[in-house]
């Protein structure tokens, strides 16, 4: 592994860490468990367009990982990984297909992917199988914030491209 | 043009998936008839049945869990739901009362959820039978 895609992959791990702090801190904005924005989602999509799934699948693990070591507990490292998986297998698949121009129908697709990674796992832990009602509210809305993160995503790499970080990265 | 095309194609197709999710949300809505019963369920147990056809006088009690938090229910006739919890997140409070089979209150912290049975209703009986 090169020294600039090392390098690269860290920096993005770290931004994937202070987004992900910076979203812990703002308030539910819906008072219901499970929806919120998905806003470090925004550096896996970049990794995975960037760098490629493996690299991608890395910088996700690592920031759960890290993520719930400083701020979390066992439960919520559960929730967050296989939320984390299931969004990445979605993303990735669909990454085939589909080209940087639209990423975000990637993004929404792996949001869809995360929530349903994450109600499988909460069937497990509360052993309350009701809770998969909550699938339909939480595909709509990962719609919606999937959305959202995947134009950011697509905005911020169509600027990326345009400096000589991706250039030099090409040429390694 | 062909480019804004591809975008509206799959935008059309994710407002589809929300129809169909609201359909379904409606649906499941319509079929969960008046509150009847609600089961307080820690860890998967079912700790405690609270009849909400007969509250004289709307009451309240605590659930402990293992770990030390607590939320308190509160039961007004008809609807159930948690006004105090010792998580971070209060996200269950929030959630406020509940009177129908739609969506149970959850507190994931604490491993408990609210959730409402109706025994004439077939669907929640399965589900309820997979709990027990």
């Amino acid at each position: 592994m090169k020294t600039r895609k090392l390098t690269l992959m860290s920096i993005l791990l770290c931004l994937a860490l202070i987004i992900f702090a910076i979203e812990a801190q703002l308030p539910p904005i819906a008072p219901i468990p499970g929806i919120k924005l998905g806003l470090a989602n925004v550096i896996n999509l970049m990794a995975l367009y960037m760098l490629g799934r493996r690299e991608s699948f890395i910088i996700l693990v690592l920031r759960i990982v890290l993520s719930s070591i400083f701020a979390g507990n066992f439960t919520g490292f559960m929730y967050s990984i296989s939320g984390g998986i299931i969004c990445f297998l979605f993303m990735s698949v669909m990454s085939l297909f589909i080209k940087e121009n639209r990423m975000w129908v990637v993004s929404v697709f792996g949001a869809i992917g995360h929530n349903i990674g994450q109600i499988i796992i909460a069937c497990f832990i509360m052993e309350t199988f009701q809770i998969i009602w909550y699938l339909p509210v939480l595909i709509i809305s990962a719609i919606v914030t999937g959305f959202f993160t995947g134009l950011t995503a697509q905005i911020t790499l169509k600027h990326l491209r345009k400096t000589d970080i991706m250039t030099k990265l090409l040429e390694d | 043009m062909t480019e804004f095309k591809k975008n509206l194609k799959w935008a059309l197709v994710f407002f589809l998936v929300i129809v169909i999710c609201a359909l379904v949300i409606l649906l499941h809505n319509n079929s969960s008839k008046a509150a009847k019963n609600a089961e307080i369920i820690q860890n998967g147990e079912v700790i405690r049945t609270v009849d909400l056809q007969n509250v004289p006088e709307p009451y309240e009690f605590e659930v402990i869990s293992p770990d030390g938090g607590y939320n308190t229910v509160r039961v007004e006739y008809g609807k159930i739901g948690i006004v105090h919890a010792s998580c971070p997140d209060k996200i269950c409070v929030n959630q406020g009362f509940i009177a129908n089979g739609i969506l149970p209150v959850v507190c994931l912290p604490n491993k408990l959820s609210v959730v409402i049975t109706d025994d004439s209703s077939e669907l929640d009986a399965v589900a309820g039978g997979i709990v027990k």
